[in-house]
């Protein structure tokens, strides 16, 4: 390419990528030589290829996760001699606690001595329901959610000071340890339910705002514009649902002219973001006859636009026309399985 | 990186990025006002959740572009990594460590290169 097809800073179609103005990219390509450019497109067409295998990455659900423990890791640990269960933290405490619960163990954990100690709370034998229980034979279950390398369980092992049996709900195939027991293999990549917004693949996501940071509007709300704007200036977030880092933006079907609003809010509860796109406000009208296919399509087109990996959307049929459109991942929380 | 160097700021961690290539803005934890324009960023790419002791994959050189308003930020722009993958952003080299649902990301070693020795002979 001789010179810069690009007027301002902006979406490439050349690179297919944002070309910011800070830092000075949308600049250097002004400036490059079309050697320089040839060179990076090479670059750019590795880098959408090897993001391309995230996009076949699976999504797991804090209800998959607990189903999958439940329906096809608990039948093979449930008759082992155990006396306790002990969970990885911290997600591995997860499986473990709810494992504890159905075959009503003590929970344990790992002290800084490397004994297993009972999580005893108010009770010295680790709850009310624990009253009874005076099988101090047996060995530990150690738990987690997910083994890669294996580097936490081998970890522990070597830390263990007894002789324990390892379990894991999710178990990459090749893995070099294997755990004792696990319910099911799962192949990289995959992003986890519980720990996605304080990971840092969600840097690269695109997300919805009502339904996710947030409680949707009430219907009978958003025909009132006063009862809107008060709910969405005073509306609570969902805590669980503020990226730790940042994401990548933020896209929404609310109006442009309630981006003030929206930015305050924002600030307000510390949610950090590329950028926020808003349903364009003269396109009201046309938004309000047919919402889901408008919207789906607004997002949809930022979505291929950019160079996020995945879009996660609170609407069932917004998420599905997502998919389509896009071609790109679409995780919808609402769906059981992602 | 063949040339001598010394290390200015030893395994900073990465905040943020910004930007999607050549050049991208990073916010540090750590202090970079003893960075300057021309160091070189160095980062070991390794396979997120493999493991920090894992096999690295490609090791990365930006150069230090700009110093901006910030004492813990630098623009830093694509140069090269060992094994030839192609410009890629900070935010998406892994340390190993954390897990593949949540890796880290690998920490930054700002380096400065020294002037080759060159020896005289009468």
């Amino acid at each position: 390419m001789e010179k810069c097809i690009c007027e301002k800073h902006g979406y490439c179609k050349y690179y297919k990528q944002e070309m910011t103005a800070s830092p000075p990219n949308w600049q250097w390509c002004q400036n490059a030589t079309a050697e320089e450019r040839e060179k990076y497109k090479i670059d750019c067409d590795k880098k959408h290829e090897r993001r391309q295998s995230y996009l076949a990455g699976e999504y797991i659900t804090n209800a998959k996760m607990i189903e999958d423990c439940k329906n096809l890791l608990l039948p093979q640990v449930h008759n082992l001699k155990l006396r306790g269960v002990l969970g990885v933290p911290r997600s591995g405490m997860l499986p473990a606690s709810m494992i504890a619960m159905w075959l009503n163990l003590p929970l344990y954990y790992l002290d800084e001595n490397n004994n297993a100690k009972i999580l005893s709370g108010a009770t010295g034998f680790g709850g009310i329901r624990m009253k009874d229980f005076d099988d101090r034979e047996g060995r530990i279950l150690v738990v987690d959610d997910t083994m890669y390398a294996g580097t936490a369980m081998k970890n522990m092992k070597s830390r263990l000071l007894e002789d324990v049996y390892f379990a894991t709900v999710y178990f990459k195939p090749d893995c070099e340890h294997k755990p004792d027991f696990f319910a099911r293999e799962l192949s990289p990549p995959h992003l986890l339910e519980w720990n996605l917004f304080n990971c840092t693949y969600i840097e690269q996501a695109l997300l919805d705002f009502d339904g996710i940071f947030s409680p949707n509007v009430p219907i009978d709300v958003c025909e009132d514009e006063p009862r809107y704007i008060d709910f969405i200036k005073n509306v609570k977030p969902f805590q669980h649902r503020i990226p730790k880092t940042h994401c990548a933006g933020i896209v929404t079907g609310r109006l442009e002219k309630y981006r003030d609003i929206t930015e305050e809010w924002l600030d307000r509860y510390n949610v950090k973001y590329g950028f926020l796109k808003m349903f364009p406000t003269d396109m009201e009208e046309e938004r309000n006859k047919n919402h889901v296919e408008e919207v789906s399509t607004f997002k949809a087109k930022i979505f291929s636009e950019s160079d996020a990996h995945f879009f996660i959307e609170s609407e069932i049929p917004e998420a599905i026309k997502i998919r389509q459109k896009s071609g790109k991942l679409v995780i919808c929380p609402e769906e059981r399985y992602g | 990186m063949s040339q001598p160097y010394y290390t200015i700021i030893d395994n900073a961690t990465v905040d943020s990025v910004t930007g999607s290539g050549p050049s991208y803005t990073v916010t540090y934890l750590t202090g970079t006002s003893a960075a300057a324009i021309g160091d070189k960023v160095i980062v070991e790419k390794r396979a997120a959740g493999a493991g920090t002791g894992s096999t690295v994959l490609s090791t990365y050189t930006y150069v230090v572009t700009a110093t901006g308003g910030f004492l813990n930020e630098l623009t830093i722009k694509y140069e090269y990594d060992t094994a030839g993958l192609g410009d890629d952003s900070p935010a998406d080299l892994y340390s190993g460590g954390g897990s593949s649902g949540s890796p880290e990301t690998a920490p930054h070693d700002i380096v400065r290169l020294t002037a080759p020795f060159i020896l005289f002979v009468d």
